[in-house]
């Protein structure tokens, strides 16, 4: 309650006043992540051998892979599910599922959480 | 001309401008303080968002509280700072309602909203806002006197007690400092304010004096159980409020809106002044607001009573003493 505090505090209140503010404005804008932050796991389909390892890894059964004809596979990530642990990132041999700095994944429909993409099995040569 | 001075309640400077002004000066206060906390703060006119989607929610009573007390007494705050708005000066000294002793009938206003408080949470059935009104009741009674006593004091200085001469007198003093006891002046006249702002403060339930709503310990206070409309009203009056006050104390102290004969632009020049007042005066409060925590209620009222009232009624006497012996 000494007089010194607030004197203290009122300096670094008119300092914080005319200083660039610590906060944005979310929506609008948003903080910077690094590089390697732990975001939503993005597949890269070209890659992909369809080996399932990640699959069987996943300890939140956030991935399944669906055949769906002879050649063509549905790979899912459920972000409802996922738990950004890295797990398939890596188990993947063949660079193929990447964890990248994208975190705004809020929906507002639980089937939209579901990142589905098209995997072609490759002939073996 | 009757339409013309119907115009003037319900649109300038009447109702709609003190709800514009009230939300503006709102959003620059909570602006003020988050920049002053280092945050970026809330986008224009959020107070104005915050009240839209309130009025659009659906009002929740509590079991066994009366319902019929807590649906009136948002609509009686609500009116009873609207009234208090008309009594402002703010394109001319004088207000649009303005007669002998309008000061005090203002103060009474004051008294009317704070103690209204009171009744909302104790009729809500609701811990929270039992105690909270409790608190906010006993703050009210503590900030009320001194508040009084500071603008009786000024009202001693310009021998008035109406709003209007208070101001004109206020707005011709500066450039009157003719004898050495108007100089003299200056002392308890900083005191006052001071005093008036921290009573202001109270008024408001801003920091230091904001136990009536303690967040993480009664939830909303006195506000706990209010919803949807009741609770918009609530808010639309507190933002009033700040607006009455502030516009109060830029009038009584620093001399309102005054009047410079320059032609055409007299009207606009008179409200320019007076909005760079009032910004000062709510760039006071928004400080003090920031840099100060808040008290327990037992410490608030004790501040109050113990050293905020004695300084009052030592600046009302100052003041007397020299109107009396020093040729003020
Ligand atoms: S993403 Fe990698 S680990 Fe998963 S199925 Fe494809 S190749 Fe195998
Ligand atoms: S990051 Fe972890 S939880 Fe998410 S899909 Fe990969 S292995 Fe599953």
């Amino acid at each position: 309650m000494s007089i010194t505090k607030y004197l203290v505090a009122g300096k670094t209140a008119l300092v914080n006043l005319f200083s660039k503010p610590n906060t944005v404005l979310f929506p609008n804008e948003m903080v910077e992540t690094s590089e390697d932050y732990r975001g939503t796991p993005v597949l890269v389909p070209e890659n992909c051998t369809l080996c399932k390892k990640c699959e069987r890894i996943c300890p939140t059964l956030a991935i399944k892979i669906e055949k769906l004809g002879d050649v063509e596979h549905q790979f899912i990530i459920d972000l409802g599910r996922c738990c950004y642990c890295g797990e398939c990132e890596a188990v993947c041999n063949f660079d193929s599922i990447h964890l990248q700095n994208v975190w705004m994944t809020a929906e507002m429909d639980r089937e939209k959480l579901k990142r589905i993409s098209t995997v072609y099995k490759r002939r073996k040569k | 001309m009757m339409i013309l001075r119907i115009l003037e309640f319900f649109i300038f400077p009447g109702a709609l401008f003190a709800i514009v002004l009230s939300v503006i000066l709102m959003w620059l206060v909570r602006k003020l303080a988050a920049r002053m906390e280092n945050r970026v703060g809330p986008p224009f006119l959020q107070p104005l968002y915050d009240f839209a989607k309130l009025l659009a929610k659906e009002r929740v009573y509590p079991e066994k509280s009366m319902r019929l007390v807590l649906w009136l007494i948002p609509i009686l705050q609500f009116s009873v700072a609207l009234t208090m708005s008309l009594f402002l000066p703010i394109i001319s000294p004088e207000g649009l309602i303005s007669f002998d002793g309008d000061l005090f009938f203002f103060l009474f206003l004051l008294g009317i909203h704070g103690s209204s408080a009171f009744f909302l949470g104790w009729m809500s059935n609701n811990p929270y806002g039992g105690s909270g009104s409790g608190r906010a009741v006993l703050i009210e009674l503590s900030f009320e006197i001194p508040l009084s006593l500071s603008l009786a004091g000024i009202a001693n200085v310009a021998r008035s007690m109406r709003i209007s001469e208070i101001t004109l007198y206020m707005a011709g003093v500066f450039f009157t400092f003719g004898s050495f006891g108007k100089i003299l002046l200056i002392i308890p006249w900083s005191l006052l304010l001071i005093i008036s702002l921290i009573s202001t403060l109270g008024a408001l339930e801003y920091n230091p004096f904001s136990a009536g709503h303690a967040e993480t310990e009664i939830v909303a206070g006195w506000m706990t159980e209010l919803t949807g409309p009741d609770l918009a009203l609530v808010k639309m009056s507190e933002f009033l409020n700040l607006t009455n006050l502030s516009v109060l104390i830029a009038a009584l102290f620093l001399g309102g809106p005054p009047v410079y004969e320059i032609g055409l632009y007299t009207r606009f020049v008179t409200f320019l002044v007076f909005l760079v007042k009032t910004l000062l005066v709510v760039f006071a409060l928004a400080f003090i607001k920031t840099i100060s925590s808040r008290l327990r209620v037992d410490q608030s009222t004790e501040g109050m009573w113990k050293y905020l009232l004695p300084l009052a009624l030592g600046g009302v006497i100052l003041i007397l003493l020299i109107q009396q012996y020093g040729g003020a």
